[in-house]
């Protein structure tokens, strides 16, 4: 169990970038408690030792235990880095991959097929089950599609993070306004039986992916 | 494009060296001079962008002035043969007598230098895409890249850039300010403007503890602060938590400098520099009565302080605090005008409601057991227990007044404001304490002086 538990721990798990790593960048568990319990854990043992050894010993210069002792504390800023380092590798070999993995997928590419692959990057990593890995090429489509000037709509609008991007890409050409103002709604993985009243079918991507017009307009 | 994107830096930086030169007259390290430039032109760049914006004035007719004074500045520093002091006194903080480095010095170098490639590549290579950074910078930057004019009417739904009205408009300014220089929105070369921030508060970091204590000490806590796994994912995210963080820093730094030279020069640099955090986030305004609170305690404990120069001096720190209220005011009437408000997701007064105690361990667990911080706040409370007598003994106590005055006031916001939601998803603990981790860090390196 507590095998597995460390192969898992030693595993790759962490090193998979995940969207929300801008607000924390997490830590792992290991029976059931951060690994960094652990840590903490035996740097306070090695400092009570040190204490115990201090306290009661100090008057045996020559003993190996209080030397030891003695040097560590008066090091102890050497002592904190040598930790800090030895902890720090694996982040630093996740930095060096990331390194790696985004020359090869960047390198030289346009803008948008950057966004497709570190948008898809983050729909792998998180293990989304629907195909949204066309969501960049589909917002392209509507881009060139829907007439400039117009103004649109994102439906599913409460999938906040992909009516941000649909905002943020098209605009100054299309504008995201609300529903009832809007001249089109791009809908992206819905399944629609048929459009509501007062829209009709403007252009389609894919089955579940289309651009809806208003029937006014 | 990178030639035009590198005279959008640096002919703000240029600005800034001339505001810089007329306040500090003393001499200090040439690269935290050039840091100093760089952070007090972009920042007063953006400052006077939105205010002639809002005058009506067109960006276009900005940069033609910004430009005119900076080649006037130009002229003038390199008749006061600034060019040869200050580029070889650059070239002379730079050089390394790789020689006299020991293994230890030359692994964390290694180290260091790792850490500024990896910004730095990332930075060049990933477009914009992490929520916030969209949806409060970068559009905004957008909006008034593309419709400037609406931008600045208070009638369109454009107005300040959309959305969130009441943040601060520094990151989408500067954003705005490099496109204008390359013709165009380029969301990926916008990137190096936080990982030029990043760089500076390294730099920065270390070379103002260089002046404290010994090149290997000052190297090793430099690594540290690189080495945050946090940090340098914000180093290329496009968020404002790390230029909020760098210009919190340099203004706690100078005051703290003040505090051991008396020298006037740095409180004032320090009053601009608290003035531009919160020109940068709404929680800059928090910070910066931390600052000012943390400064008057620590004045009322040392009653010593000006023994050697007789009375207080209250006209040179009234003009400090005047400098912070000059940068501070129009901007905070400005909101009280439109109705703004401070509240981060409405318009409107921060609310209180309740008392959410539940966010304390949730807290405790982000700070301590999270990789954010790597293992930083448990080797912080370490140091200050193991150093606790030279907390209380030198200038080093105002440091330690302004990191707990951040968190306590951080932890009143959670703890009474419905931000507690934001603590309990996770959202908001490692970017707010971001801000406090170089102040912690340059403490502790202070405390080994």
């Amino acid at each position: 169990m507590a095998l597995k538990q460390l192969k898992r721990w030693l595993s790759t798990d962490f090193m998979i970038e995940q969207y929300y790593y801008i607000n924390f960048i997490p830590g792992n568990d290991f029976l059931s408690l951060p690994d960094y319990f652990y840590f903490y854990f035996f740097l306070s043992l090695i400092l009570i030792l040190i204490g115990i050894l201090l306290i009661n010993y100090s008057n045996r210069r020559k003993n190996f235990m209080v030397k030891t002792s003695k040097y560590l504390i008066s090091n102890f800023i050497y002592f904190l880095l040598f930790f800090w380092l030895f902890t720090s590798t694996p982040w630093l070999l996740t930095e060096l991959r990331w390194l790696k993995d985004d020359f090869f997928s960047f390198a030289g590419r346009p803008v948008v097929e950057r966004r497709t692959i570190l948008t898809n990057k983050f729909f792998v990593n998180t293990n989304i089950t629907r195909d949204w890995y066309d969501f960049v090429n589909f917002l392209e489509f509507s881009h060139q599609q829907i007439p400039k000037g117009a103004s649109i709509h994102f439906v599913p609008f409460d999938n906040e993070v992909l009516a941000n991007w649909t905002k943020y890409w098209l605009y100054p050409d299309l504008v995201f306004v609300d529903f009832n103002k809007a001249e089109y709604t791009i809908l992206f993985d819905v399944d629609l039986k048929q459009p509501p009243d007062g829209w009709r079918l403007f252009k389609e991507f894919a089955p579940n992916k289309f651009i809806l017009k208003q029937k006014q307009i | 494009m990178i030639f035009r994107f590198f005279l959008s830096l640096l002919i703000p930086t240029i600005f800034g060296a001339g505001i810089l030169s007329l306040i500090i007259r003393k001499k200090q390290s040439k690269i935290v001079s050039l840091i100093c430039s760089f952070a007090l032109g972009t920042g007063l760049t953006t400052y006077l962008m939105f205010w002639t914006g809002l005058l009506g004035l067109p960006f276009s007719d900005f940069i033609k002035i910004i430009i005119i004074l900076a080649t006037i500045i130009l002229i003038l520093l390199i008749k006061k043969s600034w060019k040869k002091i200050y580029i070889k006194g650059i070239l002379k903080s730079i050089t390394i007598k790789f020689y006299r480095l020991n293994i230890l010095e030359i692994i964390l170098i290694l180290v260091i230098i790792f850490q500024f490639s990896f910004v730095f590549s990332e930075s060049l290579m990933r477009p914009i895409i992490n929520f916030d950074a969209v949806a409060n910078w970068a559009f905004k930057a957008k909006v008034f890249f593309s419709q400037s004019q609406q931008a600045f009417d208070h009638t369109s739904s454009l107005f300040l850039g959309g959305g969130h009205q009441n943040y601060p408009l520094h990151v989408p300014l500067l954003m705005t300010w490099t496109y204008l220089w390359i013709g165009g929105v380029n969301d990926v070369i916008v990137g190096i403007i936080f990982a030029l921030y990043f760089l500076s508060l390294i730099c920065f970091i270390y070379f103002t503890l260089r002046s404290l204590t010994s090149r290997k000490l000052s190297l090793i806590f430099t690594t540290f602060l690189a080495t945050l796994p946090l940090l340098s994912y914000h180093g290329f995210s496009a968020y404002a938590d790390l230029i909020l963080a760098f210009y919190f820093t340099v203004a706690t730094v100078f005051v703290f400098k003040y505090l051991q030279q008396r020298n006037y020069q740095d409180l004032a640099l320090a009053g601009i520099f608290a003035g531009l955090t919160t020109w940068v986030k709404n929680e800059g305004l928090m910070l910066v009565g931390v600052l000012l609170l943390a400064f008057m305690v620590y004045c009322f404990l040392k009653k010593s302080l000006f023994k050697n120069r007789g009375k207080v001096n209250y006209k040179i720190c009234f003009k400090s605090v005047l400098y912070i209220l000059c940068l501070v005011f129009p901007w905070l009437i400005f909101k009280k005008y439109f109705g703004l408000g401070y509240d981060n997701v409405s318009a409107g007064a921060v609310s209180f409601n309740g008392f959410h105690f539940e966010i304390l361990p949730v807290l405790l667990y982000q700070l301590f057991f999270e990789h954010s911080f790597h293992f930083w706040f448990g080797f912080f409370v370490l140091i200050m227990l193991f150093r606790r007598n030279r907390i209380f003994n030198s200038s080093n106590l105002y440091l330690f007044l302004v990191i707990l005055g951040v968190f306590c006031s951080y932890l009143v916001i959670y703890l009474f404001t419905p931000s507690y939601q934001f603590v309990v998803d996770g959202t908001i603990v490692g970017r707010n304490f971001l801000t406090i981790v170089p102040v912690s860090i340059f403490l502790a390196g202070a405390l080994h002086s």
